[in-house]
Formats: C-alpha cells, sequence, structure tokens
C-alpha cells in the first residue's frame, strides 16, 4: 500500500492535449475510480503512473519518491490489462512466478507465493494449463494473480473487466474488491462504467476531455453533481436534463417548460436569484419524480401531467418514458401502480431534490 | 503506521530506484538506448558490405582499371559509358536478351502458375504431397539441375530427346543451336518457378471472399464471364506481386545459363549478368565491367518503380 | 453402371491423369538423376536405357574419391550454419525495433536492398575481400550470404514482431524485466514460427547459392555448387559420376526443406502474398 500524489500532470501528443494540469492526492488503502467516456483521458493517465507513457509536464509521487521518470520495472506497480497481456508461451504457474524470478526468490518462496495467492484466486487446478485454455473469466483471475503475487506498492486496473460478459463482471467486481480489502492494498481503477465506478470506489474521480470534473465519494457526486456533465453521466437510468426558463413573480422564482410551471423552494432560489439567469438547466433524477393520483388544484406548482410512451417493467421497479422540451425523459414509479402505453398521469417533482445547473457554464448554481 | 516506518519504507524506495549493481546501470543503459543497440548491427553489416561496395562501384565505372593493371587507374568520366551505348553492340545485345529471357519467363511462370493454380483448386486426395512434391524444382539447387538438364539436353547422347520421340516429339538441338538456346533457357525457367507462382496464386485463390462468386452465380453469369470479371481482379494484388518479384528474379539469373549455356553457343544466350561475368573475370575489364552492373542496377531499380506506380494506380478496383 | 456416376467416375480419372502428368512434368529430372546415378559408369549414358538393371555405387564412389567432395561438403554446412546464427543474431533485433516504430521509408529501403542484382555487389566485392584477406575464407563467404539474408529476414520478420500485441512486453516491464530481457525472454519466444520459417527458406538460398562462392572462394572453401560445376568441367559425359555429384548436392537441402514443410509453405506463401 502507498500513498500517490499526482502534481498537475500533462500529457501532450503532437499539439494535442490529451490530460490536462491532473492533480489528485491518494491515500493509502484507498480504492480510486477514474471513470469518464472514451477519449477522456483516463487512460492516458494510468499508464502514465505506471511509466508506460511519458509524462509531458507534471510530476508523480509515490510514498514522496518522485517517480516522474523513472521505469516501469522500478515503481512497484502491478497492473492488470483489459486484455489481460498472459505471457502466452508460459503455464499459469509460470506466468504468476514470472515476476518473482525476476526478482531472484528461491524456487522454495516462489512455490509459496504462488500457490498462495492461486488459491485465494481459486486457480489451483489450473497451473499446469496455458493460457490458451482458458476461458475469459480464468484468463482475468491469472491476471489479477500475476499482479497479487508481487504484494505491490500500487494496484493499476485498466478496465479488466470489460471483455467479460455482465454476470462474470458482477462476480469478478466482488472479487476485486474482496482481494484490495484482504491486501489492505492502494488501487487506481480505471472504468468507463459509471455504475461499476459507482459500486466499487471509495472515491470516484470523473473525467471529461483531459481534466477531472469532480472527485468525491460515489454519494457526493450522486447527489450533488458540480456541472451538468456529472449530474448527466452519473447514475442509471441517466438523470433528466432540460432547458428551461426561469419566471420570477414577486418573491417567488418559478422554472417553466413547456409541460410545467414549478415554483422552486426558497434554499434553491436564493442562488438562482444572484444569478439573474433567463434560461437555466434543470436536472431531475428518474426517483426524484413520484405518481400522483390525483392532481391537486392547489399543488400545481410541484406536479404537471404526461403523457406515457414506454413502460418498462423491471420487477422491483418500472420505468416510464415521456417526452417533454423534445427530449425523452424517465421516471421510476412505484412497479404497482397500474400505466399504460398513452395513458395520460400525473408526475410529482421533490423539488428540493432537483439540481440546477447554469447555462453558459453548465455549473451547479448551488455551489454559489 | 508510524511515521519512522513510512521513512524506512521511502528509502528502501529510493534506494529501489537507483541501481543496485553494475550489472543493473548496464542494463539501464542498453534499454534506454535499445533502438540504436538493436538496430546498429544490421546497419554496420549493410553500410559495409552494401552501401561502400556500391559506392566503390560507381566510382570505378568512371575510372579505367583492370584487375590486371599495375599502374593507378585514371579519372574518365562518362568515357566508359557512352562506350556501352555507342559502340559496343554486344551490350545492346546482352540488354535485350536480358529483358526477353525475363519477360517471357515472367509471363509464362504467370500464366502456367495460373492454369495450375485454378486446376488445383479443389480438394482431393494427397493434396498435400502432390503440392509438396510439385516444388522440388523450386528447392533443388539450381547449378546440380542445371547440370542434369545439360545432360538430359545433350544434342547427342541426351536421354531427353529419346524420351520426347517416345510420345512423338521431334528432336531438338536444345542450348545447343542458336536459335533453341533462348527458349530452352526460358522454358527451363518457367519449370523452375512455376510451381512457385501455382503456390501464391492457389494461397491468393484460397483467401478469396465467396460472396462476388456467389453473387455473380446469381447474376447468372457464365464460368468465362466469372473468371475475366470477378476472379481476376481478385486476383490483382498477388499477380502484381508476383509480376514484381519475378521479373526482377529473372533479370538476375545466372546460374543456369553459365552452366547450360555459358552464354554461348556464340553468345546468343548472354544475357547482361554473363557479360558482366565475362568482362571482369575473363577479360578482366574491370571498369567497363562495373559500368554494365551500374546499369544493370539501373534497369532493375526503374523497372520495380514502374510496376509500383503502375500498381498503385491500378490498386483501387 | 448409372451413366452419371459414370461420368464422375471418368472425370476423377481424368483429373488423376492430369495430376500424374504435371507431376512427371515437373519430377522427371529428379527420377533420372536417382536412376541415372545408380548405373553403372560405362552404361550410364546409354539410349535407350535398360529399366531392369542391378543398382551399382561406383558413381558415388568415385565423387567420394574425386578430391574435395569432403572438403567442400563441409564449407557449404560450415558456412550456411553460421551465416544462419549470425543472421538471426543481427537481424531479429532490428526487426523488432523496426515493427514497433514502422515507418514507410524504411519499407522502401528494405524492398530496395533485396532487389539489387547480385553481381553488381560482387565486382566491388571481390577487390575489397582480396584486399582484406576475405578472399577464400568462409567469413567472407558468411558476409556476403549476410547482404540479403539481413533485409530477406527483416522483411519475413516484421508481420510476426507486429503479432506480438504490445501489452504482454508491458506486463513483463511491471513485472520488472528489462527492454532486452523481455525481448529475450518474451518476444522472442512467441516468434517461433517465423524464426523456423527464416531458418528453412535461408538454408536452402544459402546452401543452393553459386555466384558469390564461384567467385569468392577459392581452393579451401569452396561449397558443394562450385565443386558441382568444377566436376562438370572434369567430367565433361560421364552420366553416372555427375548425376552422383548431382544428387548428393541437392539431396540435403531437399531433406532439410521435407523435414520443415510447413514452414517453407508459409514462407512461400507469404513471400507472394505479403
Amino acid at each position: 500500500m502507498a500513498k500517490v500524489r499526482i502534481e498537475n500532470v500533462v500529457k501532450r501528443f503532437d499539439q494535442q492535449e490529451a490530460v490536462k494540469q491532473f492533480s489528485l492526492d491518494i491515500d493509502d488503502s484507498e480504492f480510486i475510480v477514474l471513470v469518464g467516456p472514451s477519449g477522456c483521458g483516463k487512460t492516458t493517465l494510468l499508464r502514465m503512473v505506471a511509466g508506460l507513457e511519458k509524462v509531458s509536464e507534471g510530476e508523480i509521487f509515490i510514498d514522496d519518491v518522485r517517480v516522474t521518470h523513472a521505469p516501469p520495472k522500478k515503481r512497484d506497480i502491478a497492473m492488470v490489462f483489459q486484455n489481460y497481456a498472459l505471457y502466452p508461451h508460459m503455464t499459469v504457474y509460470n506466468n504468476l512466478a514470472f515476476s518473482l524470478k525476476l526478482r531472484k526468490f528461491s524456487k522454495q518462496e516462489i512455490r509459496e507465493k504462488v500457490t498462495q495467492s492461486a488459491e485465494m484466486l481459486g486457480l489451483a487446478e489450473l497451473l499446469d494449463r496455458h493460457p490458451n485454455q482458458l476461458s475469459g473469466g480464468q484468463k482475468q483471475r491469472v491476471a489479477l494473480g500475476r499482479a497479487i503475487v508481487r504484494d505491490p506498492k500500487l494496484f493499476l486496473f485498466d478496465e479488466p473487466l470489460s471483455n467479460l460478459d455482465a454476470k462474470l463482471r458482477v462476480s469478478m467486481r466482488a472479487e476485486i474488491l474482496d482481494i484490495h480489502h484482504r491486501l489492505n492494498s492502494t488501487a487506481i481503477y480505471v472504468t468507463h462504467d459509471q455504475m461499476e465506478a459507482m459500486t466499487m470506489g471509495t472515491r470516484i474521480v470523473v473525467m471529461k476531455d483531459g481534466s477531472i470534473q469532480q472527485h468525491g465519494t460515489p454519494q457526493e457526486i450522486y447527489n450533488r453533481p458540480v456541472n451538468k456533465f456529472v449530474g448527466g453521466f452519473i447514475g442509471s437510468p441517466a438523470m433528466n436534463l432540460i432547458s428551461c426558463t426561469v419566471e420570477a413573480e414577486g418573491d417567488s422564482v418559478y422554472i417553466c417548460s413547456d409541460l410545467f410551471r414549478l415554483l422552486l423552494p426558497a434554499s434553491k432560489a436564493k442562488c438562482l436569484n444572484a444569478a439573474e439567469e433567463e434560461n437555466i438547466y434543470v436536472g431531475i433524477r428518474p426517483e426524484t419524480l413520484y405518481f400522483v393520483e390525483k392532481q391537486d388544484p392547489a399543488n400545481k406548482t410541484e406536479s404537471f401531467q404526461v403523457d406515457v410512451k414506454l413502460v418498462e417493467p423491471l420487477g422491483a421497479e418500472q420505468l416510464i418514458h415521456f417526452t417533454m422540451a423534445g427530449t425523452t425523459m424517465v421516471a421510476r414509479l412505484d412497479p404497482h401502480i397500474p400505466i399504460r402505453y398513452r395513458d395520460r398521469i400525473t408526475l410529482g417533482v421533490k423539488m428540493t431534490e432537483i439540481q440546477l445547473f447554469n447555462h453558459q457554464t453548465e455549473k451547479n448554481i448551488e455551489d454559489c | 503506521m508510524t511515521d519512522t516506518h513510512r521513512t524506512e519504507q521511502a528509502s528502501d524506495y529510493i534506494s529501489r530506484l537507483e541501481p543496485d549493481s553494475r550489472m543493473e546501470s548496464l542494463l539501464d543503459l542498453i534499454d534506454r538506448n535499445i533502438r540504436w543497440l538493436f538496430s546498429l548491427p544490421a546497419i554496420l553489416v549493410m553500410l559495409l558490405l552494401f552501401a561502400y561496395p556500391l559506392a566503390q562501384l560507381i566510382w570505378t565505372s568512371f575510372t579505367n582499371t583492370t584487375l590486371s593493371s599495375v599502374e593507378a587507374p585514371k579519372f574518365v568520366g562518362l568515357a566508359n559509358y557512352i562506350r556501352a551505348f555507342t559502340q559496343d553492340t554486344h551490350f545492346w545485345d546482352s540488354f535485350f536478351l536480358t529483358l526477353y529471357y525475363a519477360v517471357g519467363a515472367t509471363i509464362g511462370q504467370l500464366l502456367l502458375g495460373l492454369v495450375l493454380a485454378l486446376f488445383l483448386n479443389k480438394q482431393f486426395k494427397g493434396e498435400a504431397v502432390f503440392r509438396m512434391l510439385i516444388m522440388f524444382p523450386l528447392i533443388a539447387t539450381p547449378v546440380a539441375m542445371s547440370l542434369v538438364w545439360s545432360l538430359l539436353m545433350n544434342p547427342m547422347m541426351g536421354h531427353l530427346n529419346y524420351y520426347l520421340s517416345l510420345i512423338g516429339i521431334g528432336p531438338s538441338l536444345w542450348a545447343a543451336d542458336t536459335k533453341t538456346v533462348m527458349p530452352t533457357l526460358i522454358g527451363l525457367e518457367i519449370w523452375h518457378h512455376a510451381p512457385m507462382a501455382m503456390l501464391v496464386l492457389l494461397a491468393g485463390l484460397r483467401s478469396l471472399p465467396r460472396e462476388p462468386f456467389e453473387a455473380a452465380r446469381v447474376d447468372g453469369a457464365s464460368r468465362l464471364r466469372i473468371f475475366f470479371h470477378v476472379t481476376l481482379p481478385l486476383l490483382k494484388p498477388y499477380i502484381f506481386l508476383l509480376l514484381l518479384l519475378r521479373i526482377i528474379h529473372s533479370l538476375k539469373v545466372f546460374d543456369k545459363i553459365f552452366v547450360i549455356s555459358g552464354g554461348g553457343p556464340n553468345r546468343a544466350s548472354e544475357t547482361l549478368n554473363i557479360t558482366i561475368y565475362q568482362q571482369a573475370f575473363g577479360s578482366m575489364d574491370y571498369g567497363y565491367a562495373s559500368v554494365l552492373s551500374v546499369i544493370m542496377l539501373l534497369l532493375i531499380l526503374m523497372i520495380s518503380f514502374s510496376i509500383f506506380r503502375f500498381r498503385e494506380r491500378q490498386w483501387r478496383y | 453402371m448409372d451413366p452419371v456416376r459414370f461420368l464422375r467416375y471418368v472425370n476423377g480419372l481424368v483429373f488423376y491423369l492430369v495430376l500424374v502428368a504435371i507431376a512427371v512434368v515437373f519430377l522427371f529430372p529428379f527420377f533420372w538423376v536417382v536412376f541415372t546415378s545408380l548405373q553403372f559408369p560405362e552404361t550410364a549414358s546409354q539410349v535407350p536405357p535398360e529399366l531392369l538393371f542391378t543398382p551399382t555405387l561406383d558413381n558415388f564412389r568415385e565423387v567420394f574419391s574425386e578430391g574435395g567432395f569432403f572438403i567442400c561438403l563441409w564449407n557449404s554446412v560450415v558456412v550456411v550454419i553460421l551465416t544462419l546464427l549470425v543472421n538471426l543474431l543481427v537481424s531479429l533485433p532490428s526487426a523488432y525495433v523496426i515493427a514497433r516504430n514502422r515507418q514507410r521509408w524504411m519499407m522502401f529501403l528494405i524492398l530496395f536492398l533485396q532487389m539489387a542484382p547480385w553481381i553488381t555487389l560482387l565486382l566491388p566485392w571481390y577487390v575489397i575481400f582480396k584486399n582484406l584477406g576475405l578472399y577464400d575464407t568462409r567469413l567472407g563467404l558468411v558476409l556476403s550470404n549476410l547482404t540479403f539474408m539481413i533485409p530477406f529476414t527483416i522483411w519475413l520478420m516484421l508481420g510476426f514482431f507486429e503479432d506480438v500485441p504490445v501489452e504482454v512486453e508491458e506486463a513483463a516491464w511491471l513485472d520488472g524485466c528489462s527492454q532486452i530481457g523481455t525481448f529475450i525472454r518474451i518476444v522472442v519466444p512467441l516468434v517461433k514460427g517465423g524464426i523456423i520459417t527464416i531458418c528453412t527458406l535461408g538454408f536452402m538460398i544459402c546452401w543452393n547459392i553459386f555466384l558469390f562462392p564461384l567467385v569468392l572462394s577459392g581452393y579451401h572453401t569452396k561449397t558443394l555448387p562450385v565443386f558441382v560445376y568444377g566436376f562438370l568441367a572434369d567430367n565433361q559425359l560421364d552420366f553416372g559420376p555427375l548425376s552422383a555429384a548431382a544428387l548428393l548436392t541437392t539431396l540435403p537441402v531437399i531433406i532439410f526443406v521435407l523435414i520443415n514443410q510447413k514452414y517453407f509453405k508459409g514462407g512461400i506463401a507469404f513471400g507472394g502474398s505479403k
């Protein structure tokens, strides 16, 4: 386990900046997840920490030691690749033992360590096989075993589960976390799957176009996205994002779209007044909407009517799709309510839980 | 974890980053310069054995060196080149014989190879064995096989005429007659390399996608039309590569001609290669031989260049 | 018999007949060589030949006793093996580096180097080798062979090296392996197929080469092809011993290639289809 400090790291390819001024402090035993869409620079950053990619600017420290330009073999880091990268011509045993042989451990010690890791991952019977005789899941476990056997300071994961089928992915996630806790290691995990990020990380770092959008615990990021991108990226089904107009009537502030005219609670309105905007982005998570039996005329400022476009029954809940202002929105409702295609229903909004983003900067206005 | 413990770890780590032995620092040095170190031996060899001699050759072609001369060579500029192009009729004969040989052999190989590939493009018993056996002409030592052929084609005692007479083909003087020597040699070259052309084209045929053929058949095209309008165009890249490789090779052939006819009879089969050899090691006119070598090199470069350009333009189909 | 089946039977028969005819055309000289070399020297050149005869090894004895056969055989073996070894040592690292940093001009250069006519280099070599004392040495012959083996090897091996995923190398680096260690322990074992292919093709080319040893080797270092040529000059029409000599010269290379058939065929097809 180790502390990692990344300071103002920049990566340039020709004239393009793939990673822009990236800074992050990672504590002992943290499981950091870097998440973002393809091309956001997360893998590039991971590879720079590993030493597989040169750093254009900035410094990287592991346990307060400057490793920015050290070759990979000296950094005491283990990496699990997306395509496993096992040594095809060696048995599983030799794949696991390779790094130990390089460090000149005795045969006895190697045997001990390899069998230990193999048992931890359920690979004990596969030690004599070659990689081409293994299934995808088994290969991934060998890749994991290769990393564990070395007891490194830092674990790096480059989208290791992307090539596995859904069920396998879920069980492997649990295994990886289990091992992380047992070994008390520090890890940086890269993925494009926001659900994976949410379930695995102690801290998540959301990236876009080479810079950090936000970092924090999964709950922080979910509840308080710092901008429109993070709000829309994290959460499944995605947050509903619409452009609304702002109307002020005396002390009350309303946000309006083609289907509703909702009253903003004072806590949100005070930041909005300060901004003096005409338009605003409103983020409403699917679970922030709820079903209303009868439209209460007095409560028109908190609910509105929609035409159901699609019903997705998921067992524990149902997802209702409807159109507003030209975009499709999703509501997460109790599965027992009988709703059908083309029904006209009333939805309420928990106004204290919506997010508001500035129309120009796309930043959350509550950070005022 | 206490602070002191952490400091210990850090210092261990720091020392790990520094090389801990001379072997390690040597390895580090190699690693950092690996691109150069790895390519250096090959670059050196090619410089010494290719670039330097080539430069020397070009220089020599501008002098009047002979292998037996005692005095220092004089710079004569383009005199040798002029002599080659204008005064030496043998040069032009040689030049055209070389082209004749190369073009004839290449076209023959391609045609025969194509016919064989089309014929063999099916599964049959003993396929692998047959294809291996047919490679023999290609594998065998050319000098040895040329020796065998010259024995077989001996006009008086050779067995070839005898065996051919058994199936009704009249006797021929083969390499002993000025009129038949070139066709004979070209025929031998075709015999020698058609199997390779066949193998390449067969691999090409096997790798073609099935859809165009199925589409053509559905459209009702006849076998002949399919061949000309689907098979051939799809095979173009293979044909072009074969064309390039075989022509270059045929221009350079030496062993066969040297052993079987020695350039005769009466210089009727003296290709450039043979001429150069005779000039350099027979007449000892080293400078003139260098000129012919340079001309030959340029010839090959020009031909390969034009095939390249032609192929680039034809590439889009 | 059912007419359709009959036609199919005839079709198949014709096919195999043509197949045999093709085989005869391409293999006839080989049969002849074996046949003739086993005849008595006096009757070897007889026409028409006796099909039933008692084989004799007299011709081979004569070839062996004619001074120099075994020396030339040894020279051929030594030169070929040395060439293949040095070739691997020099070309594999270069091919690896080029494969990982491919650039267009390199491809042109490699192709160009393979096209140069051999006689063009032979002239300056003759003079240079004589001056450097490399004339009539096996080292000289090895060097001359390397000139075309190196570009050819690099060209052939490029594809094989590119098939090794970079991630496997990166994993080795992270495991603590140096770059050169990774090359030796990880990359090279993974291109074994290419190496065997190159050795098979290289054996064939270097064993058979005639022009270079003809000029660059002298009394001590003649290789087998040069020996055979000299034999022809000395024994003009002795069909028997001549066939024996030709057979002995070409047999090793045919056997070697037959043993490595798979790699030979792969290499040729590769050379044709790139």
